[in-house]
């Protein structure tokens, strides 16, 4: 089962479409097989069960993006890695974030508003430029670029596996995770050479 | 099939390599009446289709985490790194999403694996993992470790001994026999004293795949057929030992990963390769993809992998990247122009290109052309200056058609395409938890009748 250790707070910020969800889901399961347990707090869910109400106003979102860094300091604090993936626009409301938790890795998904329109996963840019929808980040609300993330992931420059890699490294260079040498190979080298050998026999090789 | 889904189990009996028209001819035959009788009662029995190429691990871990290879990284039994440019064996730890098993774990069900192939090493879940035969020992393949002293007691064997297949036939098949045996008696144990609330429970048998690689030739001469037969109705009494004993409520759920059919020559691609002038090493015999020659414009890894030698992603690369497209379109003219000599008949049926096989963030791993072959070839991946044909050294090759499905209870009707993707959504929908949405397949049962 899970190992027993510490929990901290991965938070993604970045425009929509720019990959958080993407990163971060890739990042809960590259944590969980190295034994972590983990939450992600995606934003849109947030706002299905405990944010509903609350609107797109600046207020309202710097009221749901409290309401997320509270919830990953309460799971944080009890061992889980805390991974939030909503678009947190504002400085003020990620330097409250991070104040509320003391592990507090933040990656902000850098990626040009013009690659985002074009990926629009959920074919809401469309819908905001046509003014269809208000406060949209990025078209008529604005982002705040992040002052100092620990980790930035160029999603139009880098593969997801690329930008995976770094917050990893980071990870283990902040100390929040083991450094595991050689962690992808299950097999020692003589362990290797014993399985190419029975794969070559079975004609696999 | 009258359960509530949170009263319902899921049993997986998964038979690997077994044809589709295989087990008809079986059954026309009166050969293993277990599987015919159960087969053929309500519910779905068809041929599917594998992955391509069709390879088990791969296959497998596209059923295991319900996507293509794109989403999960497992391209091969034998995978590249680009920096250094080399080959490594992909194991559990290269699956990059989450199996069936741990999602239905953090749902809260119980799930019990033996065997598939790509769960190296185990991973830890409320149930019990024992990995499949890339295990070096026992005791590096079970979860949790503390079973590891009741498999020995019941003799369980992660592999037989695949030499003994040339230099002992006899004894390889009474080898496949025991190490069926001896995964039916435990998997017994584990369902009926060890884990009796389990929720999913996936019982995969290597053997008839082994069998059929080696053994493929038997049926077609009358004097062997009943040898060849005899291995099915040995496989199909013992596992009938399993499937009389399954709990009321466990719907079955049977599948293979791929089909068979028999080999006519072995085709040594790199070779052909070499001939084109395309693939050099520094030095021969090569030690590994590492020796390439930084003028080489492509070389392939097993069974008729492509990869473009490309500047700026293979280490060594040397094809630029405005000539990538150019270079596929060569290779992929060339290789469906490729010839038996001594009949004349195209080698090649088809040519994928990498997007048409492949989507999701890992594509980089993945091969940029794959070549299908004619039926009968089988494409070897050495990097060795051997002979472009040679003769196989086994009777039968994996395909990518007649692998079978069943599907108790559930009636698909035949005009629906099913995807391993598809029964993977399937058994999670069975056990009432939500299919999750990044499967590439979707829940059957919203196109079936029976549930």
């Amino acid at each position: 089962m899970a190992k027993e250790r510490q929990g901290f707070t991965v938070w993604f910020s970045g425009l929509p479409s720019s990959g958080k969800t993407t990163l971060a889901r890739m990042l809960e399961q590259a944590l969980k097989q190295r034994g972590y347990k983990v939450e992600v707090l995606d934003g849109d869910i947030v706002r299905q069960y405990f944010s509903k109400g609350l609107g797109f106003s600046r207020e309202d979102r710097i009221e749901n993006l409290r309401r997320i860094a509270y919830v990953a300091h309460l799971l944080s604090r009890n061992g889980v890695v805390a991974i939030t993936a909503a678009v947190s626009p504002y400085q003020e409301a990620r330097d409250r974030a991070r104040e509320m938790n003391e592990r507090f890795v933040e990656v902000y998904v850098k990626c040009p508003v013009e690659v985002c329109i074009e990926r629009d996963v959920k074919g809401l840019y469309k819908k905001a430029l046509k003014g269809e929808i208000q406060n949209f980040t990025g078209i008529s609300d604005p982002f705040e670029e992040p002052v100092n993330p620990e980790v930035i992931c160029e999603t139009d420059k880098e593969t997801p596996e690329e930008s995976l890699q770094k917050i990893l490294k980071t990870l283990e260079n902040l100390g929040f995770i083991e450094r595991e040498e050689g962690e992808e190979n299950a097999y020692s080298e003589e362990e290797e050479a014993v399985v190419r050998k029975r794969l070559e026999d079975l004609g696999y090789l | 099939m009258h359960h509530r889904a949170q009263d319902r189990r899921v049993f997986i009996l998964a038979l690997d390599g077994v044809p589709f028209s295989l087990l008809q001819t079986a059954f026309e035959h009166g050969h293993c009446p277990t599987l015919c009788q159960t087969f053929q009662q309500q519910g779905t029995f068809r041929e599917i289709h594998s992955v391509i190429p069709p390879l088990s691990t791969v296959a497998w871990s596209s059923f295991l985490t319900g996507k293509n290879p794109g989403k999960h990284g497992i391209f091969g039994f034998v995978d590249r790194t680009l920096n250094p440019l080399q080959t490594f064996i992909p194991t559990g730890r290269h699956l990059k999403a989450p199996t069936l098993f741990e999602r239905l774990s953090d749902a809260g069900k119980r799930a019990i694996t033996m065997n598939v192939p790509g769960t190296t090493p185990p991973r830890p879940i409320q149930g019990v993992w024992i990995a499949d035969f890339l295990t070096v020992s026992l005791e590096k393949a079970v979860y949790p470790k503390d079973l590891v002293p009741d498999l020995k007691s019941l003799d369980y064997r992660i592999d037989v001994n695949p030499l003994l297949a040339k230099e002992n036939p006899g004894q390889f098949l009474q080898d496949l026999r025991e190490a069926v045996d001896r995964r039916v008696e435990t998997a017994l144990w584990l369902m009926e004293k060890y884990l009796p609330d389990w929720d999913l429970f996936m019982l995969h048998i290597m053997e008839t795949d082994r069998f059929l690689h080696f053994f493929w030739d038997l049926q077609t001469e009358p004097t062997d057929a009943q040898r060849f037969w005899s291995f099915f109705d040995f496989l199909d009494q013992t596992i009938a030992r399993v499937l009389q004993r399954l709990p009321e409520n466990a719907i079955l759920v049977s599948l293979s990963d791929h089909g068979f059919g028999p080999v006519k020559k072995e085709v040594y691609v790199n070779t052909w390769l070499r001939e084109q002038g395309w693939l050099r090493f520094v030095q021969d015999p090569p030690k590994g993809l590492e020796d390439l020659d930084s003028r080489s414009k492509a070389y392939s890894l097993i069974p008729g992998r492509f990869y473009v030698n490309l500047l700026g992603r293979e280490a060594l690369g040397s094809v630029l990247p405005e000539d990538y497209e150019p270079w596929r379109t060569r290779l992929s003219e060339a290789l469906l122009h490729l010839k038996d000599p001594d009949t004349g008949a195209p080698i090649v049926r088809r040519v994928y290109r990498r997007e048409e096989l492949y989507h999701g963030p890992f594509v980089q791993g993945a091969p940029d052309l794959v070549a299908l072959p004619e039926s009968g070839y089988d494409f070897k991946g050495t990097l060795r200056d051997v002979p472009l044909f040679q003769t196989p050294s086994m009777s039968g090759m994996h395909t990518v058609e007649d692998a079978y499905l069943f599907f108790q209870g559930v009636e698909i009707p035949q005009d629906v395409n099913i995807t391993l993707y598809d029964v993977t959504a399937t058994v999670f929908d069975l056990l009432g938890v939500p299919v999750p949405q990044d499967l590439d397949g979707r829940s059957l049962l919203e196109v079936a009748h029976g549930i």
